[in-house]
């Protein structure tokens, strides 16, 4: 209780000398923070079973930001709030299997809104339904609710689909859950996502529909625009690419076909 | 995961609630008393002021204010006081791998920002409350206390406040009771309290019953604070007999 009350204590004295606002954000020779924005994505970025965070896009993130001479911290998002947690400073980047070649539900072009990094991973949208569908084919769509999460890359593939009704959720596995509640008919997921979960635990009554996966589309990591990282960050990962770093990590979260461990072509 | 490990990871979430729910009645119920002041003012800038707050704060969603808090200082004056926080105390601090001193101090910028919120909302709705406990009083008792040749302080301290103090206690407790369920609202910039540790479970373990489980420390918390409000009401029933 002590313990309790002194960590609380803490805090409000440090908000204090964080609202005097006038204090310069880092003394001189202390390393600078940057804070990563994540949602809860395996095999991207997920917790193991002691609680702690993993998974390829945490450490490679850890890797790249280390090597740079930063300390890093992770921080879960809201994915719908990705730009103003970026626009505010709130994080310093998106690092969580952000696909860069695709259109927001607004239709502007996500790269025009941040500055994204060299791509780092293929990926597809797949469409993930309860065992016992009859879903095979887009026609088969026509009049069925889909679930996305909301501002994803998946909820204008799913959009794109004839006569359905579109719904969404904070989180791409929340997705999934509402096909378990039968309140969606289909989820469209990322394949990196889908291949992970569907099968597993409360999910083991789920499947994939390969037949009406997306077309390839990138992830990258995202900065606010004109941010000074991306250039720094796209050299250390051809750095980590050519050192064998980015193919170890790939091996050990098996993404070994789809990461991307030669940026040469990108530059 | 098993059930007991399941019940303390919530647990921990809850504990979290529970610093919301406290600090939010630390800072809010004093707060009140003076917005209740200042909205009953005789002098009219400040009661218009005090007023016109109690307005915009009780005509917000508390969601929307945690968002306006949370990122305006960062959107408009370009400087995240929250995520400021959570550097300083990273690159200052050690912080353990997990448990409950791990959340608090990985989200101790958002939980600012959440503590800030509710103590301003819940002080407008307390102050609400004080102004009619308050104003229930009846003109006679004060001049009854004024002929008696008490001050005006006096009066109010001896004869308003010990009324009023039992007449908010039926509204008090509603509003507390539906502070401690409001601290859900946290997790819309994922502070991990208990609905979004549940949800949580539900992302990495694939289960789905743990949100359903947190209604039950909900309800066992509320049961408690009935109780104790039922005995605070007993014990303030003085003035009858």
């Amino acid at each position: 209780m002590k313990k309790l009350l002194a960590i609380l204590m803490a805090i409000v004295m440090l908000f204090c000398f964080a609202a005097c606002g006038s204090e310069p954000e880092t003394e001189s020779g202390a390393k600078e923070t940057i804070v990563v924005g994540y949602t809860i994505y395996d095999p991207m970025n997920y917790l193991d079973e002691n609680g702690e965070l993993i998974g390829y896009d945490t450490e490679l993130a850890k890797a790249v930001f280390e090597n740079l001479g930063y300390d890093v911290i992770f921080k879960e998002i809201v994915w719908d709030n990705k730009y103003t947690d970026l626009n505010s400073n709130t994080i310093d980047c998106v690092w969580n299997g952000f696909t860069c070649n695709t259109k927001d539900d607004d239709g502007v072009a996500r790269a025009d809104k941040v500055d994204f990094s060299y791509n780092y991973m293929e990926n597809r949208q797949v469409i993930v339904v309860s065992a016992d569908s009859n879903i095979t084919a887009a026609e088969n769509l026509n009049g069925k609710i889909g679930m996305a999460e909301s501002g994803s890359a998946g909820e204008s593939y799913a959009k794109a689909f004839e006569g359905i009704t579109f719904k969404g959720v904070t989180k791409q596995t929340d997705a999934l859950l509402e096909i378990n509640s039968k309140t969606a008919d289909f989820a469209v997921v990322d394949a990196q996502l889908a291949k992970a979960y569907v099968g597993k635990g409360d999910y083991a009554n789920l499947k994939i529909v390969d037949t009406l996966s997306s077309d390839v589309e990138y992830y990258a990591i995202g900065f606010k625009k004109g941010s000074e990282l991306t250039a720094k960050v796209n050299a250390e990962l051809e750095k980590l690419g050519k050192d064998g770093t980015i193919e170890k990590l790939a091996k050990k979260y098996k993404v070994e076909n789809t990461a991307i461990k030669d940026f040469s072509d990108q530059k | 995961m098993s059930f007991l490990e399941i019940t303390v990871f919530l647990a921990n979430g809850f504990i979290i609630s529970l610093i919301i729910f406290a600090v939010t009645l630390l800072i809010g119920v004093p707060l009140g008393l003076p917005i209740a002041f200042c909205s009953m003012s005789k002098f009219a800038p400040i009661r218009a002021i005090s007023k016109t707050f109690v307005w915009i704060i009780r005509g917000i969603p508390l969601m929307l204010q945690i968002f306006i808090i949370y990122y305006v200082p960062g959107l408009l004056f370009g400087n995240p006081i929250f995520s400021q926080i959570d550097r300083y105390i990273i690159s200052n601090f050690t912080i353990p791998n997990q448990g409950l001193s791990h959340l608090i101090f990985t989200n101790a910028g958002s939980l600012c920002a959440v503590l800030i919120a509710f103590s301003l909302n819940y002080a407008c709705y307390f102050s609400e409350i004080y102004r009619g406990g308050i104003e229930s009083i009846s003109q006679g008792q004060y001049e009854a206390g004024y002929v008696l040749g008490l001050t005006k302080s006096q009066v109010f301290k001896k004869i308003v406040l010990k009324q009023v103090v039992k007449r908010i206690v039926p509204p008090m407790s509603n509003e507390i009771i539906t502070l401690i369920k409001d601290t859900a609202l946290a997790n819309c910039i994922m502070l991990p309290e208990i609905i979004k540790q549940a949800k949580e479970l539900a992302a990495t373990q694939a289960l789905i019953w743990p949100l359903f489980y947190t209604g039950v420390f909900y309800l066992i918390f509320v049961g408690v604070l009935t109780i104790l409000f039922g005995r605070i009401e007993k014990k303030l029933n003085y003035f009858k007999s």
